[in-house]
């Protein structure tokens, strides 16, 4: 039985007449109309029988025929209230007050009742599933997010807005079944060619993610407020997304990038109550990696030093037999080129001071460097000493004191070395004495210099 | 149609009748000149076949060149053989009803096309078993025939003589079926309202109660015979001719107090001593034996009346039916008990015959559905006046109407109605635009009139057909009733794992009926893939267990049965459906996302026919599951139903145990069908105490949790199961399966947290390996088996992890899980 298929209406008789009137209604309208004669006869069939008459009495005192798919959106949560106060004893007691007076015997128990009731409730879903299929989407979406936060901000609402909810789920399935495999592919596209592709996967990937929210965000939001944990979907778009920002930030060492993914992340999906803790703990994280993140002048300055120190790597060896290949290098590429390099750096202050110090320690290693690999050199100790004399500066500015006393120790020992070579002739002692902390200063400044890099 | 023919295809008896219209006849068996042919046929040693008495007497004598009550096993696969032939249910009712064909005479037979032929079967009877007897038809080659409900038939008989209104009970208790049905009168039409029914409650169960009760008792008392002598090949003649002695005994008993169970064996004992019968039973003790069976049988009596809406008061008198109540007591223990007058106003044995033969005058038999033919009729006879006659073309009252109709309307005209039976005619009628003219009946059967139209001039106009053929009957049945409610397994909702019926038709809804149910699919299945949308379909009222009810059939649509597209998830899927008088149902799936109409033979066959000659398995697995299901529920039923559910304890227990040795094939049917009844009666028990159920094992759940699980759950998860916990107790009186599915999400939540315990995985491995038959790969199930065994002794259950997950990886499922419902109710 359908809402607009009651019996009385059919058969246009009152819940009050007897069988007999029944009869001769039936008859008349099946005389009247013969292409009628089945529906005619199956209203008189359900009217005649006392059990199946029932399911049209209920009809009648529920109001049923007041519902319809036209008006379904409009008086969904009235319908709903409607549903819920119906007691099957009551409408007992008025079915039986009504069947006196139609001399059909009386209801003893409210089983059938219960049953119809179940079936009305079956068939105002089937009419929900047919409203939603009837208009577009933008107005089920539209309509269901009005819904869930009307109901969930008056907590009160029966199986018929569940019904509602559970029928626009059904009704978007395919919609967000795409939708997810859509960003699931995308996300997967991107982990190859991050950096070309970041700004069109983000562009790309947005307005999905909002749709499929704005989609999905009425059933989730409802079903987190039944208690139950059913948002599948919703997290496992969520984990997609998330295992690229973590991606970016582990595998590339990016935090703008995550960083925008997680805010978009956070904009979403923040409703899910399993996520959210998770969305604040990501963006703390990045927040604050973002906050220690080092300043541009400074990561360029350290790259340049590193371009320097690579050439000296390339260029430099100690060994015999590479004297003078050391010595062009420092006269015709670390002199000419490089130190106008480290010049131009010391410009830099947009930095912190923890980075200017920094700055300042490799600086003084690369002088160190470039002095150690001078003792190589016959007959340049003066050279050697004013490389050393240059990383003093740097040094003291590094605020490493321990290293401003390791370079010191140096500077006053090749000092004296000059000294000694101005009065005697002996290419022994040009080398670094057994102990002098030049390599060591090497080492050490790499050190600094590495860990900051990464 | 010129001959309408009513069968009644009995158990033990069937009967054959003609109607033209206005008499109806009974035609005796030629060669047992009785208004009944015993069902029952016999192979002599020359191979010559004999039906009817001869038959049925030598199948006491002679049971394996015999075959008779195949009709209990319609729609089974158990075969009956005779000589050394085997014979299928179907084969041996085709040989029946070609055989009570016969006694028509020789101008119905050999006029195939102008006969229409109603088979009657049981109100109870099954899809299969229905589609079993229109094989068995078909196979007789009968011509055009229809099946009608034995209780429609009767009732149709009932009306022949019975012109009163009023609320009739038929109590129909057949050889092998009882049907109750109660149908009301008002001014000649029939509407029934409401149907009930058990089978294996016929006179053949009487049967079986007294012979267990008298005969064998006696005779092992008074000889020699092994335990197991029922079973024996060398006592079957004794069984059969115990059986044929207690009959004749029956018979006596029906006009006397006392009888005598009597004859000779020609058999002898295992001392070789002569067996013969000679026991003594009088009315009391054969009453108090059937005691059970009729109080079943009243018990059912009383639920149909309270099925149609009345009391025993509103029921005007039982009709009764069929041969068992041809002995009094029955008859009086029924009128007693419903309170209620008795009739034997019809011929108990032949009335259902009867019947079926007046209905078949009401069959439409040029339609393909062979529909009742409509009692209204229009046609249009004028095509510049635009004239039509509207009229009731089959009343059982002595009067119809007749409207004439015009388009537009006209000045001067006037028609007239003359009768071409009787001379009556309605005088000149003037005619303006609609005409009522009331016409007397004289005849039952066909009255004609014709009509004449004059125009202002007073000439005849012409008229394309100018004859009204109304026809008078004995009655005119709207409403017949579906005997048993038929449904489709469906989730309710999209993520829930819990299967629901979703009905098509229910158990009281009128026939025939035809309609569209719409559902949604709960998979993707993309063209091409092997992945399908399983339609099952079921029939019976467990409305919470489709798994319970009997299984009709399946349609399964996978993605290899359409070429493009794909059927999304939530994709609408559009079921059409009919179901006829008899309540045979036909069903077409359509798939709009795919464009795509699928069809399927919805009957089990292969899956419901059981050869109960040789096939006990199914019993036992039913009956084990049975088991525990009512071990399940035992501590939650009030004490009202605790007795039932013992008896449904009891049903467990012996189909448990059964087996073709010591259960002959109607016993194991007769078990198949307790077994039924009694899931039946655990349905309802459930439904009663639902909500102590619910919340014994939501109780259940949260000391198995807080006791064992907690420990291994971390806090997000303890939090989301004590949510689903109270979302569970707030669902525990709702009328839905809400509740069952947030105990479903509390399972795999919990199955989730419990994998953590080492315990638990060994347990597991420990029960998974116990059935190596459950295993594809049996090398490597126990090259698997004795790793776990060592990881269990290092405990190394990392390792013991990896080893359960590959035996799962090789563990067989059954078929079934291949077809799990994954519709969703729209």
């Amino acid at each position: 039985m359908k809402f607009d298929e009651n019996p009385f209406r059919v058969l246009n008789v009152s819940i009050y007449d007897t069988k007999s009137t029944i009869i001769e209604q039936a008859d008349d309208l099946s005389f009247a109309d013969p292409d009628r004669e089945k529906i005619i006869e199956a209203a008189k069939n359900i009217l005649l029988n006392p059990r199946k008459r029932i399911a049209a009495e209920v009809r009648l005192f529920v109001d049923a025929d007041a519902f319809s798919a036209e008006n379904i959106f409009v008086e969904l949560t009235e319908i709903d209230r409607m549903f819920s106060i119906q007691k099957p004893d009551i409408l007992r007691t008025r079915i039986n007050a009504t069947r006196i007076k139609s001399k059909f015997p009386a209801v003893n128990d409210t089983e059938t009742i219960k049953a119809e009731l179940k079936n009305l409730r079956d068939e105002l879903r089937g009419m929900m599933q047919e409203a939603l299929k009837a208009v577009s989407h933008q107005t089920k979406v539209d309509f269901a997010n009005r819904l869930v936060d009307k109901v969930l901000t008056q907590k009160n609402f029966g199986v018929v807005i569940e019904d509602f909810f559970d029928s626009y789920k059904l009704e978007m399935s395919a919609f967000i079944d795409d939708t997810v495999e859509q960003i699931i592919a995308l996300s997967g596209k991107f982990e190859f060619n991050f950096k070309a592709e970041f700004s069109q996967y983000l562009y790309e990937l947005e307005p999905k993610i909002t749709a499929f929210v704005n989609t999905r965000r009425p059933v989730d939001k409802f079903y987190a407020a039944l208690g139950t944990n059913k948002f599948d979907d919703s997290e496992e778009i969520f984990y997609a997304v998330r295992e690229v920002a973590i991606k970016l930030y582990n595998e590339k060492h990016l935090i703008d990038y995550p960083l925008t993914i997680t805010r978009m992340l956070e904009k979403n999906f923040s409703y899910l109550p399993k996520v959210d803790e998770l969305i604040r703990e990501d963006l703390k994280f990045l927040e604050d990696a973002k906050k220690n993140q080092p300043s541009p002048s400074f990561t360029t300055a350290m790259k340049q030093l590193e371009a320097i120190k690579k050439s000296m790597e390339h260029s430099l060896h100690f060994e015999k037999g590479f004297e003078q290949a050391n010595l062009d290098f420092y006269l015709h590429f670390f002199r000419s080129t490089h130190e106008d390099t480290i010049k131009l750096l010391m410009f830099r202050r947009d930095m912190s001071l923890d980075e200017w110090h920094i700055l300042n320690a490799a600086t003084a290693a690369i002088y160190i460097q470039m002095g150690t690999a001078m003792t190589w050199v016959h007959f340049h100790p003066k050279t050697v000493l004013e490389l050393f004399r240059k990383a003093l500066p740097y040094a003291e500015a590094s605020g490493n004191a321990e290293l401003v006393v390791r370079i010191r120790k140096d500077v006053d020992e090749w000092e004296r070395t000059n000294n000694r070579i101005y009065g005697k002739s002996s290419s022994e002692e040009w080398g670094c004495s057994e102990g002098c902390g030049c390599v060591w200063l090497i080492v050490w400044a790499f050190i600094v210099i590495c860990s900051f890099l990464h | 149609m010129k001959y309408f023919v009513g069968i009644d295809l009995g158990t033990t008896n069937s009967a054959i009748s003609t109607f033209d219209g206005e008499n109806v006849r009974v035609w005796k068996s030629k060669t047992d000149q009785a208004d009944v042919t015993p069902s029952a046929i016999y192979v002599d040693k020359r191979g010559r076949r004999y039906y009817g008495r001869r038959a049925y007497e030598n199948s006491f004598r002679q049971p394996e060149r015999c075959a008779k009550l195949f009709k209990r096993f319609m729609g089974t696969s158990t075969k009956f053989t005779i000589d050394d032939a085997e014979l299928t249910p179907e084969e041996c009712s085709a040989e029946i009803l070609r055989e009570l064909f016969k006694n028509l005479p020789d101008e119905i037979r050999e006029n195939k096309d102008g006969v229409g032929i109603v088979i009657t079967v049981p109100a109870a009877f099954n899809q299969m078993q229905n589609a079993a007897t229109l094989e068995a038809a078909k196979k007789a080659n009968l011509g055009k025939v229809a099946l009608m409900q034995e209780p429609v038939a009767a009732i149709m008989r009932v009306m022949k003589d019975n012109q009163s209104d009023g609320n009739f009970l038929v109590f129909d208790l057949g050889g092998g079926t009882l049907d109750v049905s109660i149908a009301e009168r008002i001014s000649g039409k029939v509407n029934f309202l409401a149907n009930g029914g058990l089978t294996m409650c016929g006179g053949r169960d009487f049967d079986r109660i007294l012979f267990d009760n008298f005969v064998v008792p006696w005779l092992e008392e008074n000889f020699s015979l092994p335990d197991d002598w029922q079973t024996l090949d060398e006592y079957k003649l004794l069984k059969g001719l115990g059986l044929y002695f207690l009959e004749l005994a029956k018979i006596e008993l029906s006009s006397s107090d006392t009888a005598k169970i009597e004859g000779e064996i020609e058999l002898e004992d295992e001392n070789g001593e002569e067996i013969y019968l000679d026991i003594d039973i009088d009315r009391e003790n054969f009453s108090a034996a059937i005691d059970d069976l009729v109080t079943k049988a009243i018990e059912t009596a009383r639920e149909t009346i309270e099925k149609s809406g009345l009391t025993s008061g509103d029921i005007t008198k039982i009709i009764f039916i069929g041969g068992p109540v041809n002995y009094k007591p029955i008859r009086d223990r029924v009128v007693d008990e419903l309170g209620i007058p008795g009739s034997i106003e019809v011929n108990p044995m032949t009335a259902v015959s009867e019947g079926a033969a007046i209905f078949a005058e009401a069959v439409d038999w040029d339609s393909d559905e062979h529909e009742r033919k409509s009692t209204r009729e229009q046609f249009r006879s004028d095509s510049e006046l635009g004239l039509s006659f509207r009229y009731e073309s089959r009343t059982p009252d002595k009067k119809a109407r007749i409207a004439v109709v015009l388009e537009q309307a006209v000045d001067g005209y006037t028609f007239e109605i003359s009768s071409l039976d009787s001379g009556w005619t309605s005088g000149t009628v003037a005619l303006k635009n609609k005409a009522i003219v009331t016409v007397p009946l004289h005849k039952r059967g066909e009255n004609k009139f014709v009509v004449e139209v004059c125009d202002k001039g007073g000439d005849a106009v012409f008229l394309e057909s100018d004859t009204i053929i109304i026809t008078q009957t004995y009655a005119n049945v709207s409403g017949l009733l579906a005997a048993h409610s038929i449904g489709v397994e469906v989730k309710e909702r999209l993520g829930s794992d819990v299967t629901r019926m979703d009905y098509l038709v229910r158990e009281g809804d009128t026939l025939p009926a035809k309609g569209q149910k719409k559902f949604r699919s709960g998979k993707k299945i993309r063209a091409g893939s092997d992945d399908s949308i399983n339609f099952k379909l079921w029939q019976g009222e467990i409305e919470d267990i489709p798994s319970d009810n009997l299984f009709v059939g399946a349609l399964k649509i996978s993605g290899t049965d359409f070429d493009f597209g794909t059927i999304v998830e939530g994709a609408e899927i559009i079921c059409n459906y009919t179901i006829d008088d008899a309540g045979s149902i036909k069903l077409e799936v359509e798939i709009p996302a795919v464009g795509e109409e699928f069809y399927g033979n919805f009957y089990a066959r292969e899956d419901a026919q059981v050869d109960f000659n040789k096939d006990s398995s199914k019993i036992n697995r039913d009956g084990k599951d049975l088991l525990q299901r009512v071990r399940d529920i035992g501590n939650a039923v009030d004490d009202d139903d605790y007795e039932k559910l013992q008896q449904a304890g009891e049903i467990a227990s012996t189909a448990i145990s059964a087996n073709n040795s010591t259960h002959d094939a109607e016993e194991l049917k007769h078990i198949e069908e307790e077994i039924q009844q009694a899931k039946k009666t655990l349905a309802d028990i459930r439904e009663r105490n639902k909500f102590s159920i619910r919340r014994d094992d939501l109780n259940g759940w949260r000391s198995y949790y807080k006791n064992y699980l907690k420990k291994f759950a971390k806090p997000q998860e303890n939090e989301q199961v004590e949510n689903l916990f109270e979302r569970a107790e707030n669902l525990i009186e709702r009328d839905d399966s809400a509740f069952d599915d947030v105990i479903t999400e509390i399972r795999d939540t919990t199955y989730r947290i419990v994998l953590r315990d080492d315990n638990f995985i060994a347990d597991m491995f420990n029960r998974l390996i116990k059935n190596p038959a459950d295993f594809t790969d049996r090398e490597k199930f126990y090259r698997l088996s004795q790793a776990g065994k060592t990881a269990i002794s290092q405990k190394n259950f990392v390792e013991l992890r990896k080893i359960v997950g590959a035996l799962y990886s090789i563990k067989i499922y059954r078929d079934d899980d291949s077809l799990i419902a994954n519709i969703i109710k729209a």
